[in-house]
């Protein structure tokens, strides 16, 4: 039996590696508990009026072990891009927004390929969260509202660490009632480069994007 | 093992070979910035580059190219035009810099906006006042092309132009922009020597100049608010408009004066035609605003005959080679006269 010892050893090394890094994450958008559905009509309690969302992305980045970023681009009208694969050896370094070497590291392809409109060529850097829509309590042309959040330099930086207090949970949620809540739409319709309102509704949106319980 | 070896010496020889084709390294210049590892140079690629920054496809309507604000003639800056101009006769904000050494610079534009060779080229292309034209669509235009799917399979191995492909091969033919044949680059490698007069301009320039216009690139590529009054019709604050920091107002990035008899009108407006203009400024005219650069606090003072000589020194800087290079200039052998047409 004691021969034996190092052939189970090998065999529960070889299972154990064998067993996938990965798993399938999704992402849910949310309204009031419920799938959220782009270009439909919401009542916002907050802003006394309904409010419609038509472009609703944003960047994830998650590092290896090795601390190479991989980038996901996240679009509901792409309803594709809402799973991604999750590293089960490395899930406390999920990123929201672009990470900051990346975006100083010149053209790249994919995701994080400039022609998806993510990325300002005024100024170099990626636009981490982008949200568009409209609402009658809007003040601006068309009642439109333009969040584009981006930004990664200090003091203004919009990348924020995505708490994953549940290690094995693979669903993220983003409470988009509850952000949307505490933006001042009727006024703050048109954020589109990076300061101080870019950061802070950045730190709304980690509050309200979570690891689903 | 031989073999092995000899394809390892294949490898290293032709990496070496390319680096030293493709991209030159003066002697007396620092490390570069850009890593040219992470877009490695070839003649395919710089053929490609070359072809886009003459072709005013890169415009929405046809009719611009990166070359009408940056000719090669003018060490690609754009002599006599204060404002960059664009499409439908629209004029631009600022004046457009010259174009050379990119590969040691940190950020581009004046205001230092850019943090990447590779992503500069987005921002003209895409500017309202500028070149008028979107990533994809333009992307679309050169895969319909059948001169650039040519040029890109040559390139690549693969006839798409995908916005990496585009954006790093523009960057490519800028890094070979290299600017260091210029007599006082001569001097340093023992090749010239320079006339009495000369010798005084670079004694009077070292004890002047020198701190933000650093030798051998002549700029220290900092930012820096140099005494310039604020146009009222512009109301350009510079660095600030990036940064958000007051400390940074009317702060832009310190250019290099080589090649300056090229390079006219001087400042990031273009309010300077002439040389003396500028000494003058420096010597009499500095506007002490809050975010004055401390080393201009006492300004400079410079006799006329200083001046003089300073500006005999500063013409030792003008790189004829690099200006007249035929490998800089219209490639008229590919494009032929059908820029801006998507054949």
């Amino acid at each position: 039996m004691k021969k034996m010892i190092p052939v189970f050893m090998c065999l529960w090394f070889h299972i154990a590696s064998s067993q996938p890094n990965y798993v399938q994450a999704s992402i849910e958008i949310h309204w009031v508990g419920k799938a959220f559905e782009r270009n439909r009509n919401y009542y916002l309690e907050s802003l006394k009026d309904s409010v419609q969302i038509n472009v609703l992305r944003f960047y994830l980045t998650q590092f290896s072990d090795h601390n190479k970023p991989f980038h996901y681009l996240i679009d509901l009208e792409q309803p594709e891009t809402l799973t991604f694969p999750l590293s089960t050896q490395n899930q406390s370094t999920l990123l929201l927004g672009v990470d900051s070497t990346t975006q100083i590291s010149g053209a790249q392809s994919h995701d994080i390929d400039p022609v998806h409109g993510m990325y300002w060529t005024w100024q170099s850097g990626y636009i981490n969260l982008k949200i568009e829509g409209k609402s009658p309590a809007c003040l601006a042309r068309n009642h439109e509202f333009k969040l584009h959040i981006g930004g990664w330099k200090a003091p203004f930086s919009t990348l924020q660490l995505l708490e994953t207090p549940n290690k094995k949970s693979s669903v993220f949620v983003f409470e988009l009632d509850k952000f949307l809540a505490r933006v001042d739409l009727a006024t703050q319709y048109q954020i589109m480069s990076p300061g101080s309102k870019a950061a802070e509704i950045s730190l709304l949106w980690k509050t309200h994007f979570k690891a689903a319980p | 093992m031989k073999t092995i070896l000899l394809g390892l010496s294949v490898c290293c020889l032709a990496f070496v070979g390319q680096k030293n084709n493709w991209f030159t390294q003066p002697v007396h210049f620092p490390k570069p910035i850009y890593i040219v590892g992470k877009n490695p140079l070839s003649k395919e690629k710089i053929v490609l580059g070359r072809a886009l920054f003459f072709d005013p496809i890169l415009s929405k309507d046809n009719s611009i190219s990166c070359a009408s604000c940056h000719s090669p003639y003018q060490a690609f800056a754009h002599t006599d035009h204060d404002l960059s101009h664009g499409i439908y006769d629209q004029i631009g904000q600022r004046n457009a810099p010259a174009l050379f050494n990119l590969a040691w610079q940190t950020s581009f534009m004046w205001d230092g906006a850019i943090n990447h060779l590779d992503m500069q080229a987005l921002a003209p292309i895409t500017h309202a006042k500028e070149m008028g034209e979107t990533l994809p669509n333009l992307l679309l235009k050169l895969n319909k092309s059948s001169l650039y799917k040519k040029l890109a399979y040559q390139a690549y191995q693969d006839s798409t132009i995908s916005s990496e492909r585009l954006l790093k091969a523009l960057a490519q033919f800028q890094l070979t922009l290299v600017s260091a044949q210029s007599k006082y680059d001569e001097v340093k490698m023992g090749k010239a020597v320079f006339n009495e007069q000369e010798l005084k301009g670079y004694l009077l320039f070292q004890k002047n100049c020198n701190s933000c216009h650093t030798e051998p690139l002549f700029s220290s590529y900092e930012f820096a608010n140099n005494g310039l009054t604020t146009d009222s019709t512009l109301n350009d604050t510079g660095r600030y408009a990036v940064s958000l920091n007051r400390l940074d107002s009317l702060k832009f990035k310190i250019p290099s004066l080589r090649n300056l008899s090229f390079t006219h009108p001087y400042m990031h407006d273009g309010r300077f035609k002439k040389l003396h203009q500028v000494l003058n400024h420096y010597s009499q005219g500095l506007n002490h605003s809050k975010t004055l650069d401390i080393r201009l606090q006492k300004g400079i003072s410079l006799s006329p005959a200083d001046k003089a000589d300073l500006i005999a020194f500063l013409l030792t800087l003008n790189d004829k080679h690099f200006v007249f290079n035929p490998e800089n200039q219209f490639p008229k052998e590919i494009l032929k006269g059908n820029e801006g047409i998507s054949n």
